[in-house]
């Protein structure tokens, strides 16, 4: 009888620890499958919250005051240097958001490239200077008075930089 | 082990250079070209310790098109191509680098053809060739000075869109700009001194060019006239809102044609120019070009010009669709030995130039088609040209043309 009564707690126990062991291997599973979506969209989640946060641009703090349309002459090409003289050196982040060749100098950006070609082939003019990232974007507007380029809102404020317009 | 083998290769290549500079600087059985490369290299320590490298600012932009025209008339007998005849042609292939330090400034821009082009007896030193080379420096915004070769200051195709193609809204350029080996009348090439300058008025950007060049070469009866004895004196004065243009063309291109007896006939070309461009990239593109050329010793005068409307009809993201028309004529008065002599050498440019157009002859030029922009880097086109030519027989052509230019490097 007692065989018995241990026989029977003997199994009991064992299907409590399959029912746990599965139990485990659903958590596992169901973990494995939460974290490899989330490395699947990672880097869109990313790209939103780049693109969702607040993009302006701006310059070296002790630079001058720009207006809009001294933006677009500089970003063109037709302005070559801050009101106080230093050379000026346009910055484009790679991505630059479409909001800020519609906004800042009124054209898509396919016409700005479109324009940019055409000034290049007349051999005239330099483009803006490409930078690969923010914090590229960051040092060159730091060690250059004329440097002015796209960086996020909460990273301007923080370096100390001259916010000139919000993009977006 | 893998280090020992990277150190022994880094030694051998090391070695390889050592022994190639005490080659080059001290064993060289050529004294000019080691005194030379000394003197080059004691010159460029001070410059590479002193440049900063984030003080050099530089591009460099390749270029290029492919295409076929369908041409109504050739004729060249040596070849035995008569009638009508399509000729493919890998048309040309683009460098262009620009390089600025500071207020110095240094632009080259090299041109390839393919060699097949070759079948119509281009010569074969036109597979590669400087189109433009020169220093610069930036004194000031009313005054920069540049000294190598450019485009001459007339007018505002040939000069700011010459070589791209792709991104004129029409197929074939206007007869009038074709360049002096080509048969042109104008003077585009310029090797020499140029002195530029703008300033601001608001949105307006009014300034100037004023170049002392030696223009290249004019391809006339005897091949060559005009191989740069006498100076040419070419100016421009414009108001510009970016791509936009009013411009005022003035050129004085003295210069002696050769005659069959040995002689030779002295022009003096006093050129007038007027070109009105309105472009807007998302919206109409308008160019109007006139030149008057009168030699000052016939006292006659001949010109042309060419009108350009292209307007884009769908626009969807990076596509677009960008029908365009063009006029364009050339007349001169009889006796004006440039026109003439260039017009005796039209037949011959016809058959080197199989694709360019008619060269200097009395014509109208209606042509239609359209441009497909597929990105702001590539572009296909597709256009009809027709040329009414004055005593001879007309000609047309049917093109289909690909370019494209993409940024290689920007620093």
């Amino acid at each position: 009888m007692m065989k018995k009564v241990e026989k029977i707690r003997e199994e009991e126990k064992k299907e409590k620890r399959e029912t746990k062991n599965l139990g485990n291997k659903k958590k596992i599973i169901i973990l494995g499958t939460i974290s490899w979506f989330l490395t699947i969209i990672a880097p869109f989640v990313k790209h939103y919250i780049s693109y969702a946060q607040e993009l302006v641009v701006a310059t070296h703090p002790s630079a001058p005051d720009l207006s809009i349309e001294d933006l677009k002459k500089i970003y063109l090409g037709d302005k070559k240097n801050l009101p106080d003289g230093t050379k000026v050196t346009p910055i484009l982040i790679k991505g630059t958001p479409e909001e800020f060749f519609q906004k800042v100098i009124g054209m898509t950006k396919k016409q700005f490239f479109q324009y940019w070609m055409i000034r290049i082939v007349g051999g005239g003019s330099t483009p803006p200077k490409d930078a690969e990232s923010e914090d590229q974007v960051v040092n060159l507007i730091k060690d250059n008075k004329g440097a002015i380029g796209i960086v996020s809102a909460e990273r301007a404020k923080k370096e100390g930089l001259k916010i000139i317009t919000i993009i977006k | 082990m893998i280090q020992e083998n990277k150190r022994k290769e880094t030694g051998k290549a090391g070695k390889f250079i050592m022994n190639s500079v005490s080659f080059l600087f001290f064993k060289s059985s050529n004294r000019i070209l080691r005194q030379i490369l000394l003197i080059t290299s004691i010159s460029l320590i001070p410059l590479s310790v002193s440049v900063k490298a984030q003080e050099l600012e530089g591009y460099m932009y390749l270029y290029g098109e492919v295409g076929a025209d369908y041409i109504s008339d050739v004729d060249i007998p040596s070849l035995n191509k008569r009638g009508g005849n399509i000729a493919f042609s890998l048309g040309t292939f683009d460098i262009l680098a620009k390089i600025s330090y500071g207020k110095a400034e240094g632009l080259i821009e090299i041109v390839m053809v393919s060699p097949s082009q070759l079948i119509f007896e281009v010569p074969i030193w036109n597979i590669l060739w400087f189109e433009r080379y020169y220093v610069g420096y930036n004194f000031h915004e009313l005054f920069s000075l540049r000294i190598g070769g450019t485009y001459g200051a007339m007018g505002y195709l040939s000069r700011n869109w010459h070589r791209a193609y792709y991104l004129m809204p029409i197929i074939r350029r206007p007869v009038i700009t074709n360049a002096e080996d080509e048969g042109g009348i104008l003077p585009l090439y310029a090797t020499g001194i140029e002195a530029s300058g703008e300033t601001s008025i608001g949105e307006f950007k009014p300034g100037y060019i004023f170049q002392v060049v030696n223009g290249n070469y004019h391809f006339g009866s005897n091949d060559v006239l005009d191989y740069d004895r006498e100076k040419t004196f070419l100016g421009k004065i414009y108001i510009r809102r970016y791509l936009e243009e009013i411009g005022i063309s003035l050129g004085y291109d003295p210069f002696y044609i050769p005659t069959e007896d040995g002689g030779s006939i002295y022009v003096q070309n006093f050129i007038v120019g007027l070109n009105l461009s309105y472009v807007k990239l998302d919206g109409l593109i308008g160019l109007a070009e006139g030149f008057i050329i009168r030699d000052l010793q016939s006292k006659t005068q001949g010109g042309g010009g060419f009108l350009i409307l292209s307007y884009p009809i769908l626009h969807i993201e990076d596509f677009e669709f960008r029908p365009f028309l063009q006029f364009g004529f050339m007349d001169w008065q009889d006796g004006n030995p440039f026109f003439e002599e260039l017009n005796k050498g039209a037949e011959e440019v016809r058959k080197k130039w199989v694709n360019i157009g008619p060269g200097t002859v009395k014509h109208l030029e209606y042509a239609g088609g359209i441009r497909i922009g597929i990105t702001p880097y590539f572009a296909l086109k597709i256009g009809f040209n027709y040329y009414d030519i004055k005593n001879e027989k007309d000609l047309y052509y049917i093109s289909v043309k690909a370019g494209w230019g993409i940024p290689v490097f920007q620093k």
